[in-house]
């Protein structure tokens, strides 16, 4: 065996020989026992593996071991305060400066939606239910009461427009069928007017002829028709 | 029989059933032990304590922590694991094995720390039975091997560091590096020629 043999099996098996194969042992063991070289090298590397698994206590291990769970006490306690400094009820309200989170996943507020027997659950806003403003403590309608007066409203004024619209329509009918038998009227008017001037008149002027050629005869006149057209001709 | 007597002999049977309760937790494997932990038995866990705080400390002191700061390093991987215990599942890794990754991880991350101090210069081991120039042989010794063992990578220092812990198997070193123990030793042998080479430069 050479030294660079050696070393590499010592890179490979470890700095103990006895704990190499049986194959490499025996052989290890003879060319350590005629090479200084690879026997200073071999206890300077035990050195090495005696520095690597001494592990000394420098103080009490039952005094380590009670500070480990004297801190595993202090860090549960912490962790306690912790999640009891965010949920519970009692101490927010023992202390007036406590700040009530009322966001909808803080418990207290998740608990009273929860068991709340309204169907609306309530609003979760800023500022809390905690400082009730005077409009708050007013009597505000519902949303479904609010919703009804809403429909009301909207109807009347519905109605109200179609009201008008309905009106308008009707008087424009009214109006144009007023129109009409007013014109219808006048017109018939008009036509009788015509026609009783029409059938009137040659009796009116036989009337006016009649009573002229009486008085004419009255007076010795003669008949002016005649003498007028015997005057033209 | 008087008041005293009396409770002199009620604290005694007390005592008496906590150390046999203590006894028998300490017949419990891990896996037994590590079931009561996670449902919150502090003296399980005590015991479990007892079980590796050596080895914990051992890993610490020679991944370059001083003697402060690997008590500290020991009581915060101890701290945690019980914090964290709820995330201990019985089909992974042993309970060994989970503690010494923990640890370990915890190590790399105290030495990453701007305002970590190497303790390779300070630490000395005490030995009452040394003379004071054996001693400071030993020291310069030490800190020889300590320079060197600073040179290898970190993976590398992790690695030896494990493999020469007494209480760990090879299988049980790859599994807390999370490598198989092929890739383990291939690991080790690089280390080794590394070290070697660096000591026999030192000489």
């Amino acid at each position: 065996m050479k030294i660079e043999k050696f070393e590499e099996l010592l890179d490979q098996y470890g700095w103990d020989v006895s704990s190499w194969p049986e194959l490499y042992r025996y052989e290890a063991n003879s060319f350590i026992a005629l090479n200084d070289e690879a026997a200073e090298l071999l206890r300077s590397l035990k050195s090495v593996e005696d520095f690597l698994a001494d592990d000394p206590l420098p103080m009490g291990k039952h005094q380590a071991i009670d500070d480990i769970f004297a801190a595993i006490d202090v860090n549960e306690g912490r962790a306690d305060r912790a999640a009891t400094g965010n949920a519970d009820i009692v101490d927010i309200k023992s202390d007036i400066f406590a700040f009530s989170d009322d966001r909808p996943k803080h418990h207290r507020v998740t608990v009273a939606a929860k068991q709340s027997d309204d169907v609306i659950a309530p609003r979760q806003t800023y500022p809390s239910d905690q400082a009730a403003t005077p409009a708050q403590n007013a009597a505000v309608p519902t949303d479904s009461a609010h919703s009804v007066s809403s429909l009301t409203v909207k109807s009347s004024r519905a109605l109200l427009r179609y009201s008008a619209t309905f009106a308008s329509a009707f008087g424009m009918v009214i109006c144009v069928m007023f129109g009409f038998v007013v014109g219808v009227i006048f017109t018939s008017e008009q036509e009788i007017q015509s026609d009783v001037q029409a059938t009137e008149l040659p009796m009116v002027r036989a009337l006016e002829n009649h009573f002229f050629d009486e008085a004419s005869q009255g007076m010795g006149l003669g008949n002016n028709v005649d003498k007028s057209l015997a005057g033209q001709k | 029989m008087s008041v005293g007597i009396r409770r002199e002999m009620t604290l005694g049977s007390q005592a008496s059933e906590v150390a046999r309760q203590a006894a028998a937790l300490a017949d419990l494997t891990d896996p037994d032990l590590v079931a009561l932990m996670v449902h919150g038995d502090k003296r399980a866990y005590r015991v479990l304590v007892e079980r590796y705080y050596r080895g914990i400390i051992g890993i610490a002191r020679r991944m370059g922590l001083n003697g402060g700061d690997v008590e500290d390093a020991a009581q915060d991987v101890f701290v945690r694991v019980w914090l964290h215990r709820e995330k201990w599942r019985p089909e992974g890794a042993s309970f060994k094995t989970w503690l010494y990754r923990v640890a370990v991880n915890r190590i790399i991350d105290l030495k990453r720390k701007p305002q970590f101090v190497d303790g390779g210069d300070l630490e000395s081991i005490p030995d009452g039975a040394m003379s004071p120039v054996e001693k400071l042989a030993q020291h310069q010794e030490f800190k020889r091997l300590r320079t060197a063992i600073k040179l290898l990578s970190e993976q590398q220092q992790i690695a030896i560091n494990l493999f020469y812990d007494r209480e760990l198997s090879n299988q049980e070193a790859a599994a807390i590096m999370g490598v198989s123990v092929n890739a383990m030793e291939s690991l080790l042998k690089r280390a080794r020629k590394r070290l070697r080479e660096e000591l026999k430069a030192m000489e």
